[in-house]
């Protein structure tokens, strides 16, 4: 058996606010999309983040990250490694930066943000802010990143490589991400609407989210974190979701199918995705509640694992499925609601999807008082 | 950390001086046509090190390693939005943009069904890429895939020379197939900690912008027999023959 990992402290900034606003968000309140940034297309509805967040750091995703972490400021930093999960990076500012060269006008920017591609800087932002110590990483596996540092940050425990981890993920509203998908088709222009019949696509959202990982049992144990690849297409899903059940499956290793109480579903609202991970769960999590939190805090790319599996914590520890925004007219066999529901949760999976492919599930066991 | 090697291979040029990639026989003409240059070089790399038939590709995991990422592909997708405008931005090079795709690419042309992990690490993705794929054999035993790839090349390049970030751009891919501990392996990768003034020491020294570099001395170490070891903050790569 490796040796227990327990989430110590967890987080997040969404456009609903810190954790508490986020998951109350989850069930009621204002609308969370809109017209976004000024550069924005006004006719796609994206979820911004409204706190001020621009004193922290002058790149959004890094800021975003800060602002979310404010609660463990002051932390010891000393053999602490940073994990940072993130599609875009600083992409924001590096876009300004193309544009002016593209047009032939003198690129007035320096360094710093023509070094802003570079996906290893959230770490190394991140890491300087709070004083880490230890290793400092980046991945960057699309749309499952923030699933997959949580087991890179497990590993590392393990190994002895560090004494704690900080698994950070966030991404910021960018031009890359809004205008690639909106050329893709997969953005809606109504409303993001996951796991019901009539949804139509994705909403991008931006934000953050952190979970401190340290050895040892704790209330929330990290029971397993896995990735599949379906070698299928570089945008599109394996159409029988193989790939999903196979992490599924390698996550919750040790666990019956049945076992699994509560799924936090990737649910992009994309008639493709969503169809694929109906048909996924039914296999490897039948019985489960499944809850979609894009339909409130929109798809927020590289951070949406860390902060799925940071609203998963939650559901688990307060004993409640939190409803799925959006979603009116489930899909057959999907058990998704539209208030919360108060449940028993002993083991949790959250499970994300992204291009190349690829797939990755964390389940989460809670040994806490229910 | 250790780990045997069972096969390693790699290349790189400056870009003063650019070479054709050439398409592996595992790959598809038409799927090389939808390879970004990243991918290219990463599977140029990967491919001859998956000779051995045991190997369940399935279940091998393979750790992606980028400094610079798909910059290139990023380049191209925005050049089309600002230059062409929304309507005319290319699908093909936004789903090329991310960092995974060299990853994604190599997956449905060689395969590989197993775990795959993207990294990024700056100057340090050859050292953290390792690491990871170190840790990952503690935990599980069993083989890992090492692919390593940077592309600097004619657009892409202009944003580092404008911002004076790279003083000898240059390219190349590696991969090394790893296994937990293999009888017919030669070599070895072991990772040690280091001092704290071995630490301060290389903290100042200058480092690449590409992966590739480092990755292709590793390689060139493998070969060349002994032991060499590379020093990074906190920690030293030891690549020894037997």
């Amino acid at each position: 058996m490796p040796a227990p990992v327990h989430l110590a402290a967890t987080g997040c900034l969404t456009t609903f606010g810190d954790l508490e606003g986020t998951f109350a968000g989850l069930s009621e309140g204002a609308w969370p999309f809109g017209s976004g940034p000024g550069w924005a297309p006004g006719d796609l509805p994206v979820a911004q983040v409204h706190a001020d967040v621009g004193a922290l750091d002058r790149h959004r995703t890094f800021a975003l990250a800060k602002a979310a972490l404010l609660p463990l400021y002051g932390l010891d930093g000393t053999g602490l490694a940073v994990v940072f999960a993130t599609t875009t990076s600083a992409m924001l500012l590096g876009e300004d930066a193309i544009e002016q060269h593209v047009q032939g006008q003198p690129v007035e920017v320096g360094e710093d943000l023509l070094c802003s591609h570079l996906a290893h800087r959230g770490a190394e932002s991140v890491g300087d802010w709070i004083g880490a110590t230890g290793p400092r990483l980046v991945v960057s596996t699309a749309c499952t990143s923030g699933t997959v540092a949580f087991g890179i940050g497990a590993d590392l425990l393990r190994a002895g490589r560090c004494r704690r981890v900080l698994v950070v993920g966030a991404d910021a509203l960018c031009r890359t991400t809004v205008y690639g998908f909106r050329s893709l088709g997969a953005h809606t222009r109504t409303a993001c609407r996951p796991f019901d019949v009539d949804r139509d696509g994705m909403s991008i959202g931006e934000g953050a989210g952190f979970a401190l990982l340290e050895l040892g049992e704790g209330e929330t144990e990290l029971a397993g974190v896995a990735t599949r690849t379906d070698a299928h297409h570089l945008t599109a899903p394996e159409p029988g979701g193989e790939g999903l059940i196979r992490a599924i499956r390698a996550a919750t290793r040790g666990f019956e199918p049945g076992e699994i109480d509560h799924v936090n579903a990737h649910a992009t609202g994309t008639p493709t995705n969503d169809g694929v991970e109906a048909r996924a769960l039914a296999v490897a999590a039948p019985g489960a509640w499944i809850s979609a939190t894009k339909g409130a805090t929109g798809h927020t790319l590289g951070a949406a694992g860390v902060i799925e599996a940071v609203l998963l914590a939650e559901s688990m520890r307060r004993g409640i499925v939190p409803a799925s925004r959006g979603c009116q007219n489930p899909i057959e066999g999907v058990a998704v609601a539209n208030v919360p529901r108060a449940r028993v949760q002993r083991l949790g999976v959250s499970v994300n999807l992204a291009f190349g492919g690829h797939n990755a599930a964390l389940a989460l066991r809670f040994r806490g008082a229910a | 950390m250790k780990a045997t090697v069972l096969e390693h291979y790699a290349f790189s040029w400056p870009l003063s001086a650019p070479q054709e990639i050439p398409r592996p026989a595992a790959v598809e003409a038409g799927a090389w046509r939808r390879f970004s240059r990243v991918a290219r070089l990463a599977a140029a790399a990967a491919a001859p090190v998956l000779d051995p038939a045991e190997l369940d590709r399935d279940e091998l995991p393979m750790f992606f390693g980028t400094g610079l990422g798909e910059y290139s592909s990023s380049y191209g997708f925005l050049k089309s939005l600002f230059t062409r405008g929304p309507a005319m931005a290319s699908p093909l090079l936004f789903q090329n943009s991310v960092h995974n795709a060299a990853a994604g690419h190599l997956s449905i042309a060689l395969g590989l069904r197993g775990p795959s992990e993207t990294l990024c690490a700056g100057a340090l993705t050859t050292l953290r890429t390792f690491e990871r794929a170190l840790c990952w054999l503690e935990a599980n035993s069993g083989f890992a895939l090492v692919v390593l790839a940077d592309d600097v090349n004619g657009e892409s390049a202009d944003g580092w020379r404008l911002g004076g970030m790279m003083g000898e751009p240059g390219e190349g891919g590696a991969a090394f197939l790893l296994a937990a501990a293999d009888p017919r392996a030669e070599a070895t990768l072991e990772l040690l900690p280091r001092s704290e003034h071995a630490m301060a020491a290389s903290s100042r020294r200058a480092a690449p912008f590409f992966c590739t570099a480092d990755a292709q001395a590793v390689s060139n170490a493998l070969f060349a027999g002994g032991e060499h070891r590379f020093d990074y903050p906190g920690c030293t790569l030891v690549a020894s023959r037997l």
